[in-house]
């Protein structure tokens, strides 16, 4: 298994490896720096910026390798997942919105492998960041929970854990229903020593209200479980959001 | 951390250079990151906008109404519903059309003013500085920082001169805050030394930096984020609207339904009762009253404009006559903020007054004490040691000052009294919150000199001699003899000065010079518009960051009263109850205040039922303007404040505030008199119905001739009314109440039970009156079409000739027809189109098609001439007894 990030030599495809590099330090999987050449991008830009991100990646013990590929993108992506077991692929995007963008595309392709789609708008954030969110709807998914809690445990930062349902918001047992659910995650980072809190959100998802709470609760990094909220959601609340942001999307079996 | 990191490591982390981004770069970053800027509230999409005027309550009613119509004239055609629906839809479409568009007119004068206020920034780009709009900036971008500069991202310091950064925008401390290239202590980027941020100012010195975050994701962007959090409410305007549109439809639909029933129980079948009942309820239903409403709003809000107050939203005009509490700044609202030096304590006992206001204005020196023919002598000398020893550029043509306000009234006093030598700077110690003074060190001759000023808690300690006669030490008398002098100018509002100096012969103590007291002019007229505020039961509370001493003096200056002053400690200390307690019953003046203690004093004032208005202009202002009932920005304000508040002072000036309350106050009013004037002419319109059910005559008006009315003649003098100017003792009385409603029982009366009346018996006698002056027998219901149409048409004459009297004396709510001075122009041109209608639908075939009229003999129409004449001399009759009873009540 292995971590793989998509880098082109760009400042968001390095700031994606940025997490990308944490995130594989904390699982302990090698981390493959993937670039598949079609032409587009400049090559002395990716090795200048290969050569940064390997430096990063040697000074938190990270075994790192570099793969170039030529060709369509799409095609060369899908033969190296075919290869090799990816546990999680991380790719930045650039556009505003997603939709229509190479994030998307990726997303839509059907490979057997998760996909974190990074959407930076702080950058000084991105290198140093102590308040994570997960979003994670009304039940946490186990993948999209290990990358929160990879992404916390590498700077020692405090976990928000958000979830929400709206649906039975009437029902008086749906609170604690949600802290039931929550319960053995917060055991788990209890166990490993993370510091996480647990919130529940009652109302009907609203980007405005959501990215409110991020900025009052002074957090860099809020990670949304794709399976939790539309398409259309997320694209709004991170559009609209002023704080960097993985759109993580699970490997649906 | 980012900032920890060395400049070079810096350009590195965020792909760029000293050279600045590429072209294609900033094309990338530019989509990646968005425009450098705060994220406006989401775009209208009028589409939809527009669609939301014909899905409120109001347009609802009266499609349903016009498709009942067409049900109508599918059973029973020829009857005229067709028409009568073409019609009501006709109103509900121009109705659509004319609200919308004041509505979009506003906004675009809104983005106008806004894209006015556009700035711009320098950066380094492909190794060339080049000027851009300021959203153009990305992450990356290497930035040119100037003194006088506007900050457009956060950034890293690369280089750094001096570099003094304002940052009251964020933190509302208006010292300002030196830079260095280390980033300290700090443990976040608010903290970092080596940071600017966006939308603070350089007040000195200058650099390059780079761009770490831009728009929303700045430290400024944070804050303006959280302004959007506090909940808007409703204003008074919306309610009045709502309250008053869901009243009369609910009358207009009670009315209605009982002559349905009626109808229907009397045998008249279900479908004409029906119709009946619908003709009752467009005849009730104000269909001219939204727009005309709206219109009055929109011009009030131009008038405004034209006092220098920018209304953003139509519906707060009115919430500034309901203003009980005016919380206002001091410097640059009340004062000129324009720090003139104004006294002169030489250290010989000489005393010196400076004359002229602000920096461009002429003045002289003028000595009221001489205590030496040194004198004049000492005074070259301490204006000399006090203007070069500042950091401040005075561009006399462009009339702009870069620097400190204070450092700028030196230089200003100088230049009006002596010929400013010029002097080589060889060194300056900028002026820093610890030492509290600033020095140069100049050259004169081979001398070097050091000149210093600051505090005289800070100078005087400093100094071992004093410039008297002649150098001589300084005692321990003299000493006390200073510290008097300062204090009492201090006691009388200057901002106090001690100058100094030191020659370069190797001593280490200074020569005390004299002291220089300063002030910031209160504006021209404030007492006058002060005085106005409590003659219309306004409270004026000043709330301002400056020191207790100088904001009481200058509140005593202008007449502002002053029980008791809390500075921003002492309010902290305090509990909401105890505060609140304090704020009902105390004139307060809140000094030495942050911005954020601003939103609680807004809070606990409408917590005690006020209706607040708010000034500021500040960042850290949006929430307490979003607070306050109408939260006043100033123009020379920050872009948030401008978008959290609800009027902007384009010219910073109390007294424009004073103007918008009048206006407000005369808005509402308005509205109370063009309210009454729609109601009044519902009375005809309704009356015929119901005297046709219960009476053997024909049918006197048709719903046609009642739309003519509520869409057509009434709209134009209706707007003349919503118009009217200022009434003469406007501002003498009390704000209207918060639970005052435009529509209440006195506006009810005046419209429906009074010349509502005169009217209903002037179209009746119109109506009823042709008829038997033509021969027509009580009961014949089978009379010529032609007839009946010419009776119709005095009906509708009798209301509109009724409407023509009606306007005029409902130009004033409390005051006589004769005792009016000024023209309405509005109302004239009106009236002129109400004549016009009469003879259109007297004499032009069309028209009498259109409207089922028909021209009626001339010696008829004296039947129209008595009701109007009495309606005026009742209505007249009627203001002149509430005025005596105005008049017998103990005065507020």
């Amino acid at each position: 298994m292995r971590v793989v990030s998509l880098v082109n030599g760009s400042l968001l495809s390095e700031a994606a490896s940025l997490y990308a590099i944490n995130y594989a330090r904390s699982v302990q999987l090698p981390l493959t720096l993937l670039f598949i050449d079609n032409g587009e991008e400049s090559v002395e830009k990716l090795h200048l910026s290969v050569a940064s991100l390997k430096e990063l990646a040697d000074a938190q013990e990270v075994e790192v390798e570099t793969v170039i590929l030529q060709g369509d993108m799409l095609t060369q992506l899908k033969h190296f997942e075919q290869l090799y077991a990816i546990d999680t692929l991380f790719c930045a995007t650039r556009k505003l919105s997603q939709s229509h963008s190479f994030s998307e595309k990726i997303v839509r392709a059907g490979l057997e492998t998760a996909i974190a789609v990074v959407k930076i708008k702080n950058l000084p954030q991105v290198r140093s960041y102590h308040r994570v969110m997960l979003a994670a709807g009304k039940a946490v998914n186990p993948h999209a929970y290990l990358l929160w809690l990879g992404l916390l445990a590498d700077e020692h930062s405090l976990g928000k854990l958000y979830l929400q349902n709206s649906r039975s918001a009437s029902k008086a047992s749906t609170k604690s229903g949600l802290k039931y659910e929550a319960a053995p995650f917060v055991q788990i980072a209890k166990m490993l020593n993370q510091s996480v809190e647990v919130v529940n959100s009652m109302q009907p998802v609203d980007p405005e209200e959501i990215n409110a709470y991020l900025i009052a609760n002074n957090l860099d990094l809020a990670i949304y479980d794709a399976n939790a909220y539309s398409q259309k959601m997320l694209n709004r609340i991170t559009d609209e959001s002023s704080v960097n942001s993985i759109i993580f999307h699970p490997w649906k079996v | 951390m980012l900032f920890k990191q060395a400049p070079e490591q810096v350009l590195r982390s965020l792909k760029s250079s000293e050279t600045g981004l590429s072209h294609a770069e900033v094309v990338r970053r530019l989509e990646a990151f968005g425009p450098n800027q705060i994220r406006q509230k989401d775009k209208k999409d009028y589409r939809i906008e527009y669609l939301k005027e014909y899905l409120s309550f109001f347009p609802i009613l009266l499609e349903v109404a016009a498709i009942l119509a067409l049900v109508a004239d599918h059973y029973q055609p020829g009857q005229g519903n067709d028409i009568l629906a073409y019609a009501v839809f006709g109103a509900v479409f121009l109705n659509a059309n004319f609200t919308f568009w004041q509505k979009f007119k506003a906004d675009k004068a809104m983005e106008a003013l806004l894209k006015l206020v556009k700035s711009e920034a320098k950066v380094i780009r492909e190794g060339q500085v080049q000027t851009v709009e300021a959203s153009q900036i990305v992450p990356g971008d290497i930035l040119q920082l100037e003194e006088g500069d506007k900050v457009a991202a956060d950034a890293i310091l690369l280089s750094a001169h001096d570099i003094y950064l304002n940052l009251s925008v964020l933190n509302g401390e208006s010292t300002p805050s030196a830079r260095q290239m280390e980033a300290g202590e700090a443990k976040r980027e608010l903290d970092a030394k080596n940071m600017v941020f966006a939308g603070s100012s350089i007040t000195n010195g200058n650099g390059h930096s780079v761009v770490t975050t831009t728009g929303d994701a700045t430290e400024f962007g944070k804050i303006a984020r959280m302004t959007a959090e506090v909940v808007t409410t409703q204003t008074p305007i919306e309610k009045e609207i709502r309250h008053m549109t869901t009243v009369l439809t609910l009358l207009a639909l009670g009315v209605g339904l009982v002559f349905f029933f009626l109808g229907w129980f009397s045998d008249r079948g279900l479908l004409i009762s029906a119709i009946f009942a619908l003709s009752l309820i467009v005849a009730n239903v104000p269909e001219g009253q939204l727009p005309t409403i709206t219109l009055s709003l929109s011009l009030a809000s131009q008038r405004m404009a034209r006092r220098q107050a920018l209304i953003k939203n139509l519906n707060s005009v009115q919430t500034l006559g309901s203003a009980t509490v005016i919380c206002t700044d001091k410097t640059g609202t009340l004062t000129q903020n324009e720090i003139t030096a104004r006294v002169i304590h030489l250290a010989d006992g000489s005393e010196v007054e400076i004359t002229g206001n602000g920096y461009f204005g002429s003045g002289e020196c003028q000595f009221k004490k001489q205590t030496s023919s040194q004198s004049e002598h000492r005074l070259h000398e301490f204006l000399t040691v006090a203007a070069l020893n500042t950091n401040v550029s005075l561009d006399a043509v462009e009339k702009k000052v870069i620097g400190d306000p204070t450092e700028a009234a030196l230089v200003a006093a100088a230049r009006k009294c002596i010929e400013v030598p010029e002097l080589e700077k060889l060194k300056e110690y900028a002026f820093s919150t610890e030492r509290k003074l600033m020095s140069t060190l100049v050259k004169q001759g081979d001398e070097s000199l050091l000149f210093v000023k600051g505090a005289l808690e800070s100078v005087l300690p400093l100094c071992d001699e004093v410039q008297a006669e002649s150098i001589e030490s300084l005692t321990q008398e003299s000493r006390q003899q200073i510290e008097e002098q300062n204090r009492k100018l201090a006691e009388k509002a200057y901002r106090v000065l001690a100058v100094a100096k030191k020659s370069g012969d190797g001593k280490d103590q200074l020569t005390f010079l004299g002291l220089i007291g300063m002030i910031d002019p209160p504006r021209k007229d404030i007492k006058q518009a002060v005085a106005e505020c409590y003659s219309a039961h306004i409270k004026v509370t000043m709330i301002t960051g400056d020191n207790p001493v100088t904001a009481k003096a200058i509140a005593e200056h202008i007449g502002l009263r002053v029980d008791e002053v809390l500075t921003g400690h002492e309010l902290d200390g305090l509990s909401n109850t105890a505060l609140q307690a304090k704020l009902k019953h105390h004139h307060l003046l809140f000094a030495r205040m942050a911005s954020a203690q601003k939103l609680r004093i807004a809070r606990l004032l409408q917590a005690n039922g006020e209706v607040v208005a708010m000034t500021g202009d500040g960042v850290n202002d949006s929430p307490a303007l979003k607070q306050a009932d109408i939260g006043i920005a100033m123009g020379s304000g920050t872009d948030v404040a401008k978008e959290a508040a609800d009027m902007i002072l384009l010219d910073d000036n109390f007294k424009s505030i004073v103007a918008a309350v009048e206006e407000g106050r005369t808005v509402y009013f308005n509205i109370k008199k063009l309210t009454t004037y729609i109601l009044s002419s519902n009375v005809p319109e309704i009356v015929p119905y119901v005297l046709q059910f219960f009476l053997k005559i024909p049918m006197p008006l048709s719903v046609i001739q009642i739309l003519l009315i509520d869409l057509g003649s009434d709209q134009l003098p209706g707007l003349g009314l919503g118009s009217e100017k200022p009434e003469k003792h406007i501002m003498q009385r009390p704000p209207m109440s918060k639970d005052e409603k435009i529509l209440d029982w006195e506006v009810f009366k005046r419209g429906y039970f009074m010349n509502g009346v005169f009217e209903g018996l002037a179209a009746m006698f119109a109506f009823l009156g042709f008829l038997f002056l033509n021969g027509w027998q009580y009961g014949d219901l089978s009379i010529d079409s032609e007839f009946h149409r010419q009776a119709m048409t005095m009906t509708l004459l009798g209301a509109i000739t009724c409407q023509m009297a009606n306007v005029f004396t409902l130009r004033s709510w409390e005051g006589a027809i004769w005792q009016l001075t000024s023209i309405n122009k509005m109302i004239w041109f009106g009236v002129a189109t109400e004549a016009l209608f009469i003879l259109a639908v007297l004499y032009v075939p069309p028209v009498q098609t259109v409207f089922n009229t028909a021209t009626v003999p001339l010696e008829n129409l004296w039947l129209l001439v008595p009701f109007p004449i009495l309606l005026v001399l009742n209505h007249e009759w009627y203001k002149a007894r509430q005025r005596t009873k105005w008049q017998r009540r103990p005065s507020m």
